[in-house]
């Protein structure tokens, strides 16, 4: 059976939200352009991303409410803006601009393939069972992201500034992903979450900047500090309730009924 | 965006950019299961193969389980239809993938190969092999290096739960429900119906 | 999610054709046969048809509009799933009837081009306003309803390509439904509140529901063109009925009340009084309803509606600011110039 100390309860369920807070708001903000997007094929296919983010998200708050007794939608509606523990590059708005768009796409998907990989290694099973699931599912996100930025940064003049712009934007908050969830060292060292942080920055560096080679594309990008105290730990940048308040609009209507 | 969806300003008069044109149509054809035959899906717009085929997976690919994906430009398909009209230009020998369409109204399903020298030509090797013109509407014969193919292996159908976007991802709970407002009854004749014309 | 066929498309019979071709025509579509792209047909059957598809294309792309504001609102994950995925279904569907347009002569630019600028027109439906949760029940339960209902008749028509996509549309149109049949179920079920969220909605999309199959039936409506040559194969007063058949007597076993509405300029309804006429009629056998306000749809037709405006200005943004990203593409890539 499951092998999970008491007292790394909470910091694991911590460590399931930040993933499952990371693709809810990538899938929120993606399928706010369902309807609106540049072409209408790739309207098509950003909502199918954007559906495949929420339905990861729901897998992962259906792992972290067997643990935690509050009910998926409970976790993705009911809690207060310093309970949510996703990065802050989930929570900008991209202003309808699609360089935004597919640039928080390709350091966010690159970060999942490598933090699914170690989920995918987790001591805890349920986890690790979903995680090679997922895996597979993110590939594809990933090619369709990189073949995105390397036409936005190879296509025109103008799209090239654009891309540019909106990945240095990106940049300054992409390291942000790696803020670890409190007490992340005794999970690891647990065996629930292995790897490193450290290892698994110089790796997502390395594709992103890979990528962003091929695209002509360059981008800065720095270590995260420690001592930032950011989303992974309650505290989020200004977008996030109004986001949330939206969000849950018609939930909080009647929080206790079926929807 | 909710916010910018709900403040746009109303604009009216000519845009001011110039027209832009369409990008390449293409078809595109899904295999269900391996070892049976592509299936006429629909068609899209875009810029080349690799997109093509990038849009193909999450619009068609999703329709329903598939395992592979053929894109075809519009522009390379030779048919016996006034439509696709089949070049007479010849060329080296290539393989030509045939496609059969079974009656009218139908979509065309994938068949057997020929090599030719030119799509006429493909064509007529074609017709040599579905003789009986009673069996088939039209055919077309498209060059097998100009398909666009997904690669074998590659993830199309999603293993995530996808009962939310399919109709029978419902029909339980909306059968539950209805036991509060409808007797056993009425409930099978309006189920009954269900399946009719109406739905 | 329209199936819009019924308005919007004027057909006129042209005498300049070849009797000789027009009779092998009217041969073929009387004999149920489908019609493909290169069969001769009237120059009147062709732009009908380009017609018809490009307004049900449009229908598809306005009518992701509405229901698009919901989905960052929507109240539970499988809700959010659904409603992004049955508005991705929409822009699908607008997708694969432009192509049947496409096919008969005009580019898609020139399409999106005219909706934007007001040229060409949508269903009307989608010019009233949602605004609440109980709108997104309500336009997929009764919307969509009608729309399964109009399409399936759609997919027996004549012209082949149309058909082809029509049945596709039709194997996602069920999910709509049912995903908003459960979503009024779910109110109905629900407290107070979400009970009457689902009534003030229902009352809102009752007459827009009954308007869906266009305007009451000229006494020729089966001798004119679009019938004639199975663009359409039943008459939208037919199709109403059928509507009204089903719809009445669920709406009153969920214990829904249908209202006749006055409503304001934005759409929100000012008055309501029950719709007396609503009764079985045994001997007919079916169920007798007060028509619409007529004098609305065609207010509303002609641009005067609470959201057309609206709707237009979303769209036209979207183009605009797309443009740099097809531009980005068509450079990029190896495909031919843009054809002109």
């Amino acid at each position: 059976m499951v092998d999970l100390p008491e007292h790394l309860r909470k910091p694991f369920v911590n460590l399931l939200l930040a993933a499952a807070d990371d693709k809810l708001f990538l899938g929120h903000r993606n399928s706010e352009w369902t309807g609106l997007g540049p072409i209408l094929e790739e309207d098509i296919a950003f909502s199918s991303l954007a559906q495949d983010e929420m339905a990861h998200a729901t897998a992962l708050f259906e792992v972290a409410s067997s643990l935690d007794g509050r009910s998926a939608d409970q976790l993705a509606f009911g809690r207060r803006p310093e309970e949510y523990r996703c990065a802050a590059i989930v929570e900008v708005p991209d202003e309808f601009d699609w360089a935004t768009a597919m640039g928080r796409r390709l350091f966010c998907n690159h970060f999942d393939v490598l933090r699914l990989a170690r989920f995918a290694q987790s001591a805890y099973k349920p986890l690790a069972d979903l995680a090679r699931r997922l895996a597979a599912e993110q590939q594809v996100h990933l090619r369709h992201v990189n073949d995105w930025i390397v036409r936005l940064g190879t296509g025109t003049p103008e799209s090239h500034r654009r891309i540019q712009q909106a990945i240095e934007a990106l940049a300054r908050i992409a390291p942000s992903l790696f803020e670890p969830v409190e007490q992340q060292d005794d999970l690891v060292a647990a065996g629930l979450y292995p790897g490193s942080d450290g290892q698994m920055y110089d790796a997502w560096r390395g594709a992103v900047e890979h990528l962003l080679g091929r695209a002509q594309v360059t981008a800065r990008l720095e270590p995260p500090d420690p001592g930032d105290r950011g989303g992974r730990r309650g505290t989020h940048t200004v977008h996030l309730a109004p986001m949330l308040d939206e969000m849950c609009e018609v939930f909080r209507l009647e929080p206790d009924a079926a929807w | 965006m909710s916010k910018l969806r709900e403040e746009v300003e109303p604009v009216c008069g000519e845009l001011e950019t110039p027209p832009e044109g369409d990008l390449a149509g293409y078809v595109i054809f899904t295999q269900l299961k391996a070892g049976q035959p592509f299936l006429y899906a629909g068609y899209l717009d875009a810029a080349d193969d690799d997109m093509a085929l990038i849009f193909a997976r999450e619009h068609y690919g999703q329709d329903q389980e598939c395992i592979a994906i053929w894109a075809i430009p519009v522009e390379m398909v030779s048919g016996t239809d006034s439509v696709h009209p089949a070049s007479h230009d010849v060329g080296g020998v290539q393989t030509y993938q045939i496609f059969v369409q079974p009656r009218r109204g139908a979509g065309h399903i994938s068949a057997e190969t020929v090599q030719a020298r030119s799509p006429a030509e493909a064509i007529e090797k074609a017709k040599e092999i579905h003789h009986d013109p009673r069996k088939y509407y039209t055919l077309w014969v498209v060059p097998q290096r100009l398909i666009a193919s997904t690669s074998k292996g590659d993830l199309i159908w999603r293993f995530s739960d996808q009962s939310y976007r399919l109709a029978r991802g419902y029909s339980k709970e909306v059968r539950e429900k209805w036991t509060k407002f409808r007797d056993e009854s009425a409930l099978r004749e309006y189920e009954r119906d269900d399946l009719k014309e109406s739905f | 999610m329209s199936g819009s066929a019924n308005i919007g498309v004027h057909v006129d019979h042209d005498s300049q054709e070849d009797p000789q071709l027009l009779a092998e025509f009217q041969a073929k579509i009387d004999a149920g046969q489908l019609l493909e792209a290169d069969d001769w047909m009237p120059a009147a059957y062709r732009k009908g048809m380009l017609m018809m598809a490009e307004h049900h294309a449009n229908s598809e792309i306005i009518g992701a509009l509405p229901e698009g504001e919901w989905i960052t609102r929507a109240p539970s994950l499988r809700r959010k799933l659904a409603l992004t995925a049955k508005v991705q279904d929409e822009v699908g569907h607008g997708q694969m009837l432009y192509r049947v347009s496409q096919d008969l002569g005009k580019t898609r630019d020139a399409m999106l081009r005219d909706l934007i600028t007001g040229r060409t027109k949508y269903h009307n439906c989608f010019n009233y306003p949602a605004p609440t949760w109980g709108d997104i029940a309500m336009i997929q339960w009764l919307i969509d309803g009608a729309a399964i209902m109009n399409q399936k008749t759609l997919a027996d028509g004549g012209y082949g390509p149309y058909v082809r996509t029509m049945r596709r549309i039709n194997m996602e149109e069920a999910f709509h439904f049912k995903s908003g049949e459960d979503m009024v179920l779910t109110l109905m079920s629900g407290t107070k509140h979400q009970k009457e969220m689902a009534q003030d909605a229902f009352d809102r999309w009752w007459g827009p529901s009954l308007m869906f199959f266009g305007p009451p039936d000229k006494p020729n409506a089966h001798q004119l063109p679009p019938m004639r040559w199975r663009m359409k194969t039943v008459t939208n007063d037919e199709l109403r009925q059928r509507f009204v058949d089903r719809f009445v007597p669920a709406a009153l076993d969920l214990g829904l009340k249908i209202h006749i509405v006055e409503k304001d300029e934005r759409g929100f309804v000012t008055s309501r009084r029950p719709d007396e006429k609503i009764a079985f009629n045994r001997a007919t056998g079916h169920w007798e309803f007060s028509q619409p306000d007529w004098d609305e749809f065609f207010r509303v037709i002609r641009g005067n509606g609470p959201c057309n405006a609206k709707r237009l200005a979303l769209r036209r943004m979207s183009y605009e600011q797309g443009r740099w990203v097809r531009q980005a593409i068509l450079a990029g890539s190896t495909a031919l110039p843009p054809a002109a």
